[in-house]
């Protein structure tokens, strides 16, 4: 059964899943785990509220029917819940804490010398990705992580194609310049 | 200038510069056989690594960095650029957070009662199908058989029997007290 999933593409799967074949689920959170999970540590530092919002994405997406498979790509809709839950979650937290995040910040030792920087290439990239302006950041994110197409990504961002087009572009450009400089931050 | 000749780097871009003469010519042919000069190639390159080109462009950008070194070499080290964000970024989630979601799933997707009992029809051992098969006629009999007499047939077995016979009645026999109407 599991075997014949996999060839499924997910909106099938979804569609089984609903049916009530949970296997449909084992199939769908393989091929997405790793990479909603990293792309909402990416956007939430914190890793228990990563957690959570993982959970609360995945949930939302499947069970509260928010995804109508006839309406689009999976993947697409399974992205914008998450940016859109990432971006509230950043919204509250910043009204939450407001001033006390900028005193702890100047407290905390500076990011070159947190230990989960691993010397490497890895580091690199993280170092030249937390360089880049956010919207730049997102916009690689979603095209790399979420593998969005640029009209999905328009859609997402309710901006023209074209436009995601020269900004992606842009964005390219920037990230391989701070990679090949070395980003401030190292 | 360098007194020991070109650096490394100084040679790559005389390259890059030699072979830009090369390939300066304007975009020639049209359709699939369209070729790209290195200019036009590096303008689509973005759009090629990130799959967003259409099928004209993309055979064409295809055709020239398979005759290009330079140009394929640039594509190559774009596309390790951009693939290194992936590596960077995915991460496996803790093992706990598929139980927990699979839970929930399984609350409100759950298979029915209808289904499990079909599932366990469609169990892979026909033997048992058939044997409970065979016996639903068996049991049914068994039921009729052994069920207990109904009302019905009471009744039909009190018409039956005979009427009970009134025997030594004495209408001259006085009544006993507690017969007698208050």
């Amino acid at each position: 059964m599991s075997a014949d999933h996999n060839r499924c593409a997910d909106e099938e799967l979804v569609r089984i899943l609903r049916g009530g074949d949970l296997s449909a689920f084992d199939v769908l959170y393989g091929r997405y785990d790793r990479r909603l999970y990293g792309y909402v540590r990416r956007l939430i530092k914190d890793p228990c509220t990563a957690e959570d919002l993982f959970q609360e994405i995945f949930v939302t997406v499947l069970r509260d029917r928010t995804y109508d498979p006839s309406r689009g790509r999976f993947a697409a809709w399974l992205f914008m819940v998450a940016r859109n839950r990432c971006l509230a979650e950043l919204r509250q937290r910043k009204t939450r804490e407001g001033l006390a995040d900028e005193v702890r910040a100047r407290w905390q030792p500076t990011a070159a010398l947190s230990p989960e920087r691993a010397v490497g290439d890895a580091s690199r990239v993280q170092a030249a990705m937390s360089a880049l302006p956010d919207g730049q950041r997102q916009l690689i994110l979603l095209k790399q992580i979420g593998e969005l197409t640029y009209r999905e990504i328009a859609t997402l961002l309710g901006v023209a194609e074209g436009t995601i087009k020269s900004r992606l572009h842009a964005a390219t450009v920037a990230f391989r310049r701070l990679l090949s400089e070395g980003s401030p931050e190292t | 200038m360098n007194p020991d000749g070109p650096t490394q780097s100084e040679r790559h871009e005389q390259s890059h510069e030699r072979s830009h003469e090369q390939h300066e010519h304007p975009e020639i042919g049209g359709g699939a056989s369209r070729r790209l000069s290195c200019a036009a190639c590096d303008a689509l390159m973005i759009d090629h690594v990130y799959g967003e080109t259409g099928d004209d462009d993309r055979s064409a950008v295809a055709r020239h960095l398979a005759t290009c070194p330079t140009c394929a070499l640039a594509f190559c080290r774009l596309k390790a650029d951009l693939d290194g964000v992936l590596e960077a970024t995915v991460m496996a989630p803790p093992g706990a957070l598929r139980r927990r979601i699979r839970e929930e799933m399984a609350k409100s997707f759950g298979p029915r009662w209808t289904t499990r009992l079909l599932d366990l029809w469609r169990r892979p051992v026909p033997v048992y199908g058939v044997v409970f098969a065979s016996l639903i006629p068996v049991m049914i009999w068994v039921a009729a058989t052994l069920r207990p007499p109904g009302e019905a047939a009471l009744r039909e077995e009190v018409s039956d029997s005979p009427p009970p016979a009134l025997t030594d009645y004495d209408s001259m026999v006085p009544l006993l007290p507690e017969d007698l109407p208050i």
